[in-house]
């Protein structure tokens, strides 16, 4: 069951970012670097289903793929701020952060080959705060990447719910319940991909859009 | 030992990816997660709450505001017309009855020949007559009889007769609808709408030709397509919508529960849609 909805996932994203990259060229910076960012997750994905068939420790893709995604959502949500308190303060821990833990990695190396709960929490902590800050800014304007930034939220709030409680029940030795919620983290990765794919459908289907 | 669920759906578990840490850092670490997770879409609520409160008071202020407005350029519309009554009764009528009252006085006089008595008497009828008339004009200015005799049409079809024997200016008016439905007191605001418009074109447009059709919107709504081939002007440009014209034609929409549109430009004419 997880294998197929995780499966159905991933073919949402490619199939998300196709989307996207078909209104590349006439549309604006913001549009432009969500889209990067959809063919980035979705190498660091197909690469993550291809290497399971051939090593033991894929570790090293999820990582990169962490990094990425917070590096390239900040810089989407910071093409959207307005406010330059707000950009300052993005740019600050856009470079601190990606820092901090590579620092993590070049002491400890064996940490590449191991599940980071800072690294897994630190990122989506930020980026939920991001999102927050985008849908309190378009409260009364324009609702740029509405639909996205709602499910990206969704996402990364249940993800990160489901991993904080994961780790508790690995702490309770509770195998079996936590292997039935790791199928709700895909579920809410599925979600996020629909609310994507919901979002060009409703504003870039036929218009481009020009700022 | 904690071991850290995947973020997105294909990475291989297994012992050797867990990492180990003591209980206590574990409830630590989520308990602080939960926390910091709660504050954020706490805070994110609070202060959107916060917003949307401020954006409505801001939005019931402009109204507030806008409402005002309407009330000073009624009132104001108001003084100008009493104004326009005033001069009107003094220029046309008063001057004339004070001769009339004169003439009288003559007649009172002895030694008139019958030809001065004459001229006197012909005089005073002359007047009245003329003072008759005018009054007759200012009552017909206040409240066309046309318009409560035979209705709305009737009445158009009058100001674009009247407009069009000045010759400075040609009306073509067809009308689509049936204004049976329309109560009385819309049918006298939407003429007056049109009159504002018909003298706004003329005085400041210089329009020559101006087409009135009423017709059918597409929301099935009855409305009013009005065009001119004036100067036209910047729609956009706000002052252009603060005149008392501009105000009165607004209020009087406002009263008829309708909705009006401008679309002009320089020199490109005028065409107002209203509905009602």
């Amino acid at each position: 069951m997880t294998n197929i909805v995780g499966r159905i996932a991933v073919v949402c994203l490619v199939f998300a970012f196709f989307l996207f990259l078909s209104k590349y060229k006439n549309n604006n910076k913001t549009f432009k670097i969500y889209t990067i960012y959809l063919g980035a997750i979705s190498l660091c994905e197909i690469s993550s289903t291809i290497s399971k068939c051939f090593v033991k420790n894929n570790l090293i893709i999820a990582h990169c793929d962490t990094i990425l995604q917070f590096i390239l959502i900040s810089l989407f949500f910071a093409s959207m701020f307005t406010s330059e308190v707000h950009k300052k303060i993005l740019y600050f821990f856009l470079v601190v952060l990606p820092l901090f833990l590579m620092t993590r990695f070049a002491i400890s190396p064996e940490l590449l080959f191991k599940y980071d709960n800072i690294e897994t929490f630190s990122t989506s902590m930020f980026l939920i705060v991001y999102a927050a800050l985008h849908l309190y800014n378009i409260l009364n304007r324009e609702k740029k990447f509405f639909y996205v930034t709602v499910g990206l939220l969704i996402y990364l709030v249940g993800s990160t719910t489901i991993v904080l409680t994961g780790n508790l029940l690995i702490a309770l030795n509770d195998m079996k319940l936590y292997n039935k919620i790791w199928l709700f983290n895909i579920l809410f990765y599925l979600a996020y991909q629909i609310f994507v794919i919901f979002e060009w459908y409703k504003n870039y289907r036929q218009k481009p859009t020009l700022s | 030992m904690v071991q850290k669920l995947p973020p997105k759906t294909n990475t291989i578990m297994n012992t050797k990816t867990i990492q180990i840490s003591d209980f206590d850092d574990v409830v630590l670490f989520t308990s602080l997660g939960f926390v910091l997770m709660a504050l954020v879409l706490i805070l994110f609520f609070y202060f959107s709450r916060k917003k949307i409160i401020q954006y409505e008071l801001d939005k019931r202020d402009m109204i507030i505001a806008h409402q005002k407005q309407l009330l000073s350029s009624i009132i104001n519309t108001q003084e100008l017309e009493r104004k326009r009554i005033a001069q009107d009764l003094h220029d046309d009528i008063s001057s004339n009855l004070n001769i009339v009252s004169l003439n009288s006085y003559f007649l009172l006089k002895e030694n008139l020949s019958e030809t001065e008595t004459a001229e006197i008497t012909n005089n005073i009828i002359s007047l009245t007559k003329k003072s008759l008339e005018n009054s007759r004009r200012i009552a017909h200015d206040l409240y066309p009889p046309v318009l409560e005799k035979f209705g709305l049409e009737a009445g158009i079809r009058e100001i674009c007769y009247d407009f069009s024997t000045t010759k400075a200016v040609s009306i073509d008016f067809k009308n689509d609808l049936d204004f049976k439905n329309v109560s009385q007191e819309n049918q006298v605001q939407i003429f007056r709408i049109l009159q504002e418009l018909i003298s706004n074109s003329m005085r400041h447009g210089k329009a020559k030709n101006i087409n009135i059709h009423f017709t059918t919107s597409k929301d099935k709504k009855m409305c009013c397509e009005y065009t001119d081939n004036g100067i036209g002007f910047d729609a956009k440009l706000a002052e252009n919508q603060k005149g008392l014209g501009m105000k009165n034609i607004e209020s009087r929409i406002n009263f008829i529960g309708g909705f009006i549109e401008f679309e002009s430009k320089p020199n490109k004419g005028l065409k107002a849609t209203f509905s009602f």
